[in-house]
């Protein structure tokens, strides 16, 4: 985004804020309080251009194309977070296989982007760690030998 | 590792002078086929002069996460595409070392039925590469790079389910061959191993090569072969600084991958009817599910069970222990869901199914000088992938998934129990856009063959049109094999590296 003009930067964080939007019970960080600064200026530095200008272009159509739809009308931005996440669902289940592209594009980014960030992976992690241990689930599934035995570890 | 070899390195961000290299041989790509030939050819007493285009990494540099992995460590960030009737993603790796570094190190003989399909269609390759010699090659291999299956202390729930499902259904499965020493499961093979596990040619061949005073510029492109009167002259290169690098050598061994080295050839004007023809891929697919116990699928060998039930009908399953970002990015959801989903990402397993395509596409360079490819699915290649799907789904059921996503287009988009499976094939038309694919292991560019017309190399891979150049990588392969070729592109390089120094 580093490029980008200040409108365009607001409507790709709307659609990357609305494709991860903050969680009900605030486990995890939302989008918008996530570092993506580093993300976006290795983003630059690195991406191809048509993946650079693919991913302009996608923000353009999805901030626009809802105006024109009956069920929506009106800028992405401007939907309501329940008229966004329709939007999103509406373009990921499209008949046109560029906007169903576009839509697996654009999450793609947006989970890159997320989870980035360290402290979203510690957060992601730490979530896990509340559940059963790797290792005891291994144990549980690995094959067992003929006395019924585990492999040792 | 490279301390002792820091006479050796060049690194090209740093190289800004013009230069130029004497060399026996020089070797353009780092990769397991390029890596190979490199300390094959040091070891037999040549200067050898190796380039490439990506940076040396130290596994304590690795990145952790996805984006930075794809970022630094792959071509074109996983971007480039081929075109055809699906676009397809085609993943290869840019750094010392080639895809090695980035791949799940899964080590396959090359089986012999492929072996004998490429024989069928050109016996006159028995001479260079017969069963004998590739056999011994690939025990080499073998040994060099310490292949063994997954022990299952270190596979992680996401490799053991699949075992579990596919043992439930009776389909034959196993631990994957990796090579791999030491390795403790750390699930970061696609973004380089941070401990320096993985037996990639950046850890073994590459070292070696360099003890035996292999010279290598990293962060260095090679822009063409310098070539006059129907003989190899060398390499010119640029180095990420800008210098020009010219190596002269009498032998010029191109290793830069299915889609490059036929575009050097290209960029070098030694063209050949058959450049860039005949590509072919593995087209994989994926699917997702979840279970009512945590998977951590980003832990564990990345890659560690294989179903090899399906090998003859050109379908392989694997396990694909991705980071977090990609899982997350593979889900089905949006909005609060997708937040929801990542909250309890644990819970996801994602496996994946290789297809052996039989379609063929080309390579050619773009306007921009990049590999334009164009390839176009069969409706065999398409009823594969949707047998794919169908198998690992049921696997994935009867492993006690409590919801799959088929990533099918206009069909169910959750699967509890397997019951739509049964009409899959009469639901699900062979259409390509209603899946989504990437694929690896590229091939079939520079074929090796007896006949000129049809095949770009001789059987001893040098070149029809130009004497003292070889070509080491998956390009020279007939076909595909359907199985991963790492372990058949390192044994045909070993024979091409017998072939030049039998042959030159």
């Amino acid at each position: 985004m580093q490029h980008w003009s200040q409108h365009e930067k607001h409507w790709g964080m709307a659609l990357f804020g609305a494709i991860i939007p903050p969680h009900p019970q605030q486990t995890l960080l939302s989008f918008y309080q996530v570092e993506t600064s580093g993300f976006w200026e290795r983003f630059s530095r690195v991406a191809p251009a048509q993946l650079r200008w693919g991913l302009r272009a996608g923000v353009w159509i999805f901030t626009w194309l809802p105006l024109f739809l009956p069920r929506f009308r009106g800028r992405f931005h401007r939907l309501s977070s329940e008229a966004q996440t329709q939007f999103l669902y509406t373009m990921a289940d499209s008949r046109s296989f560029v906007l169903r592209q576009i839509a697996v594009t654009l999450k793609l980014f947006a989970c890159f982007a997320y989870l980035h960030d360290p402290i979203v992976r510690d957060q992601v992690t730490r979530l896990a760690d509340q559940s059963i241990s790797s290792a005891q689930i291994s144990t549980r599934l690995a094959p067992k030998k003929a006395d019924g035995s585990t492999p040792a570890h | 590792m490279y301390e002792s070899y820091s006479a050796n390195l060049f690194d090209g961000s740093l190289l800004k002078k013009t230069h130029t290299e004497q060399a026996d041989a020089v070797v353009v790509g780092s990769g397991p086929g390029g890596a190979t030939v490199a300390r094959d050819l040091a070891g037999a007493g040549l200067r050898v002069v190796l380039i490439e285009e990506g940076r040396l990494w130290l596994p304590q540099d690795f990145p952790a996460d996805a984006w930075t992995a794809n970022a630094e460590l792959y071509r074109n960030v996983g971007a480039t595409l081929a075109m055809g009737n699906l676009p397809i993603p085609l993943v290869q790796g840019c750094a010392v070392g080639g895809t090695s570094v980035i791949n799940g190190a899964i080590s396959w003989r090359l089986p012999q039925d492929i072996h004998q399909e490429w024989l069928a269609t050109d016996p006159a390759l028995e001479q260079s590469i017969g069963w004998t010699a590739l056999s011994e090659a690939m025990d080499r291999v073998e040994s060099d790079l310490h292949i063994h299956p997954t022990p299952p202390e270190i596979s992680g729930p996401n490799n053991l389910l699949l075992g579990k499902g596919a043992d439930a259904l009776g389909i034959a499965h196993r631990p994957i061959y990796r090579n791999v020493k030491g390795c403790r499961g750390l699930g970061r093979c696609m973004q380089g191993c941070p401990e320096g596990h993985k037996m990639s040619m950046d850890r073994t061949y590459i070292p070696e090569a360099l003890a035996h005073n292999a010279r290598l510029f990293y962060s260095t492109t090679a822009l063409r072969v310098l070539h006059q009167d129907g003989k190899a002259q060398g390499i010119q290169a640029i180095t990420k600084a800008g210098a020009n690098l010219r190596v002269l050598a009498p032998r010029v061994v191109l290793a830069a991958g299915a889609l490059h080295s036929p575009l050097l050839l290209w960029k070098s004007r030694l063209r050949h009817p058959s450049l860039g023809q005949g590509f072919q891929c593995h087209p994989g697919v994926g699917i997702t599910g979840r279970f009512p116990n945590p998977v951590r699928m980003w832990e564990g060998a990345t890659q560690g069970h294989e179903v090899i039930g399906l090998r003859h009908e050109g379908i392989k399953i694997e396990a694909l222990g991705f980071d977090m970002a990609f899982v997350a990015s593979r889900l089905k959801s949006f909005g609060p869901a997708l937040t929801d989903d990542i909250a309890n990402l644990v819970f996801w397993s994602n496996w994946g199914a290789a297809i052996r395509a039989e379609a063929r596409g080309s390579v050619r360079p773009s306007w921009r000088g990049q590999p334009h490819v164009r390839f176009s699915l069969t409706q065999n290649d398409l009823f594969k992938i949707r047998r794919g799907i169908r198998v690992m789904a049921e696997i994935m059921l009867a492993a006690g998934a409590t919801a799959v996503y088929p990533g099918i287009y206009g069909w169910h988009d959750k699967l509890s129990d397997p019951a739509p499976l049964a009409h899959l094939e009469q639901e699900v038309p062979l259409h390509p856009k209603r899946f989504n694919a990437l694929a690896t292991h590229l091939f079939g560019t520079c074929r090796l063959g007896s006949n000129p017309q049809l095949a770009v190399l001789d059987p001893f891979f040098q070149s029809y049109t130009t004497q003292g150049l070889f070509v080491s990588d998956a390009s020279v392969f007939p076909s595909n094999t359907g199985v991963n070729p790492q372990t058949s592109i390192i044994a045909l390089a070993h024979l091409c590296a017998l072939a030049i120094l039998q042959r030159t």
